[in-house]
């Protein structure tokens, strides 16, 4: 946890030292996205859905690099059987990525990563199965601090000049525990809105 | 050991009239005196090495992995290349995790693999930070597809950011050696000694037919450096006695790149140390030594008659021998100060705060940690890296104390935290012209913290003597 800590500080506050580029137009969105879990997860948590809230500078046509916040539910699946009635495991996600733009037209397809940290809230523990038969806690019920990574792609469309719709879908590759084979994967879609605030 | 040391007072006190030159004085030759670096004029790198498109790197990096894994799969019939879609789709359901490969591997052959992806994009023409995406996109690529055993985080950061650091610094060598307009032999061993460092340059440059051309255009890059080669002899001592180690031949390898604080503002890898050290004909393993440090972003300015600098640093960190392992990639802020450029005896001190985002110190326990392979022999995780670095220019030569501080929060391996700290005083003293001859001792210390063994501390000495050239 305080790792990440660092390395946000560390990112706020080396921010103005790296060279900043006169034509940059910045954004503010929110997204909508549904999450469909695979893996050993999905025994457990098999859907989910997800808002986020981001600032985004283009500092080129084809560059951006991208602060994002959000909420993330899971819903259980129907086949587990949990302890209680009241299972929840929600997400807050605390990220920094950028895009990469392949065409910079009114449509724009693009090519995206984002990275950071998860502050995971669930109120039961995430068992798995070993390689010996043996079950083992991967995340302990309580709030947990891991690290996120998503890749995924796009396609933002220009509405007016100052506001755009977009579609992307991404790949969830989230930590629960570093060294075990099967952590929280999933494919998310969605669908996003960006407000250009300047240019 | 201890004749070596009586040889090297005697040598001091006789020679002291005649020390005339030091490093890091005001002479030509040396790192702070030295002319202002060439930056070439942007349009007409732009003219001549126009920049090529962005999937061509990409699908380079690609292309290497394809190639590597077919090698791995056909050649070396290795279990972990014989992937299908059913490993992938595995690999994608798994998602991240970590792996158990040797120090050697993970922690410096997975940076070098990097570095030649970085380069693909960089002699694209593309700057560091995008280079340093196709090199993540290189090695997620390789994690994912082309290989049967899970992705493994601790690769994916060390290739990618551990790759773009030995990479950016690959690049500013070979533009130290290329000249296109040599002709000839002369031009043939250059490209040869670049591609040598650089071959994803050298693959670009072929392919572009930039390796045959002849002009008198200046187009790549040029800093100030002074350079060290050193060959002497080493002792890691089981403990802290001064007897009990093995002598050992080592060359070493030191490389200040660039002018700190002469400038307002940089870019990354405006400036760089590089140290090195390797072995030979002993029982510690040839690579003993690869750091590197760099500026990333900082500013510069004047404070009293020296200078001042902040900025965010890099630090490379791979060090191991018979005793101790540690590697480390991170990036934290730092700053310095020096004195006047015009002071007889200047002084130097840099002072790094870093996050370490992926590290690994060697443990006595990880052997006996269940479901771990048992040649594993280091905990592996993030944690923060802590160096002081001090530089006192003297008339006869000069003394440097650097401090060393990694924390490892054990991510696999023998749950816990290592705190291994490497102190470092080194006296240089130069004999004559470029010559100089030094002593260094390092001092590690190691305390390790965990969840099921109980605490371990160990102290360990190295001393180190030798003769040196500089350019």
């Amino acid at each position: 946890m305080k790792i990440h800590l660092y390395l946000f500080t560390l990112m706020l506050s080396s921010f103005s030292l790296f060279a900043q580029t006169s034509n940059s137009e910045a954004l503010i969105s929110i997204k909508g996205t549904v999450i469909s879990n695979i893996g050993e997860v999905k025994e457990i948590w098999e859907t989910g859905s997800a808002i986020y809230l981001n600032y985004e500078n283009i500092s080129s046509n084809q560059f951006s690099y991208i602060f994002q916040t959000g909420y993330m539910k899971f819903k259980e699946n129907p086949n587990h059987e949990f302890q209680g009635d009241d299972a929840y495991f929600n997400i807050i996600p605390i990220q920094v990525g950028g895009r990469y733009y392949i065409l910079a037209n009114s449509i724009r397809p693009f090519l995206m990563a984002m990275s950071g940290m998860n502050i995971i809230k669930s109120n039961y523990p995430i068992y798995r199965t070993n390689d010996e038969g043996e079950e083992e806690i991967v995340l302990e019920s309580g709030t947990n601090t891991k690290l996120n990574f998503q890749v995924g792609l796009g396609l933002a469309l220009e509405l007016f000049s100052n506001l755009q719709i977009e579609v992307l879908a991404n790949y969830n590759s989230h930590i629960l525990d570093a060294p075990i084979h099967y952590n929280l994967t999933g494919l998310e879609v969605g669908l996003g809105l960006n407000w250009v605030i300047s240019n | 050991m201890k004749y070596i040391s009586i040889i090297f007072i005697l040598t001091f006190l006789i020679n002291q009239n005649f020390f005339s030159q030091s490093l890091y004085n005001t002479q030509k030759d040396s790192l702070i005196g030295a002319d202002t670096g060439y930056i070439p004029n942007q349009e007409l790198v732009e003219k001549m090495n126009p920049r090529l498109p962005l999937w061509l790197p990409i699908a380079e990096a690609i292309s290497v992995n394809l190639l590597l894994g077919g090698f791995n799969a056909f050649i070396m019939n290795s279990e972990f290349a014989q992937i299908s879609t059913e490993s992938i789709k595995h690999n994608f359901e798994r998602g991240w995790s970590t792996d158990a490969d040797e120090l050697i591997t993970n922690m410096w052959m997975h940076p070098f693999h990097g570095s030649v992806y970085y380069n693909l994009a960089r002699s694209s023409g593309y700057n560091y930070w995008t280079s340093l995406g196709v090199a993540t996109i290189g090695s997620w690529q390789w994690e994912f597809f082309m290989e049967t055993e899970p992705p493994a985080l601790n690769d994916w950061i060390m290739t990618s950011y551990g790759g773009s650091m030995l990479g950016e610094m690959f690049y500013r060598f070979s533009n130290l050696i290329l000249d296109e307009s040599a002709t000839g032999g002369e031009r043939v061993w250059r490209e040869i000694g670049a591609g040598i460092f650089n071959p994803g340059r050298l693959f670009n440059r072929l392919i572009t037919g930039r390796t045959s051309r002849v002009t008198n255009e200046k187009l790549y890059e040029r800093q100030p450096f002074l350079g060290e080669l050193a060959i002497g002899g080493n002792t890691v001592a089981d403990g802290t006695t001064w007897e009990n180690g093995e002598e050992n031949l080592m060359f070493t390898m030191e490389v200040f790149y660039g002018k700190l604080f002469s400038k307002r503002s940089y870019k990354p890898f405006d400036y760089f140390r590089f140290n090195s050290a390797f072995n030979f004909f002993g029982d510690q393993p040839v690579i003993g030594q690869f750091r590197i440090e760099n500026i990333m972003a900082g500013k510069s300015s004047k404070l009293g008659s020296g200078r001042f600098l902040y900025g965010v640093f890099g630090h490379y960190d791979f060090l191991q021998n018979t005793v101790y392992e540690i590697g480390a990639a991170s990036v934290g802020l730092s700053t310095g100060y020096r004195t006047s450029y015009k002071s007889k005896t200047q002084f130097i001190g840099l002072l790094h705060g870093a996050v370490v985002l992926m590290g690994a110190a060697n443990s006595d326990y990880v052997p006996e940690v269940e479901f771990l392979d048992s040649a594993r022999t280091y905990n592996m995780g993030p944690g923060a890296h802590f160096k002081l670095e001090t530089i006192l220019s003297l008339p006869f030569g000069s003394l440097s104390l650097d401090y060393s501080f990694w924390w490892i929060h054990t991510w696999d391996g023998a749950m816990g935290d290592e705190f291994i700290t490497v102190v470092s005083p080194k006296l240089r003293i130069h004999l004559y012209k470029r010559w100089f001859i030094g002593l260094e001792y390092l001092l590690y210390s190691r305390f390790g913290m965990y969840e099921d063994f109980p605490d371990r501390t160990v102290h360990n000495n190295e001393t180190r003597t030798f003769i040196g050239y500089s350019f």
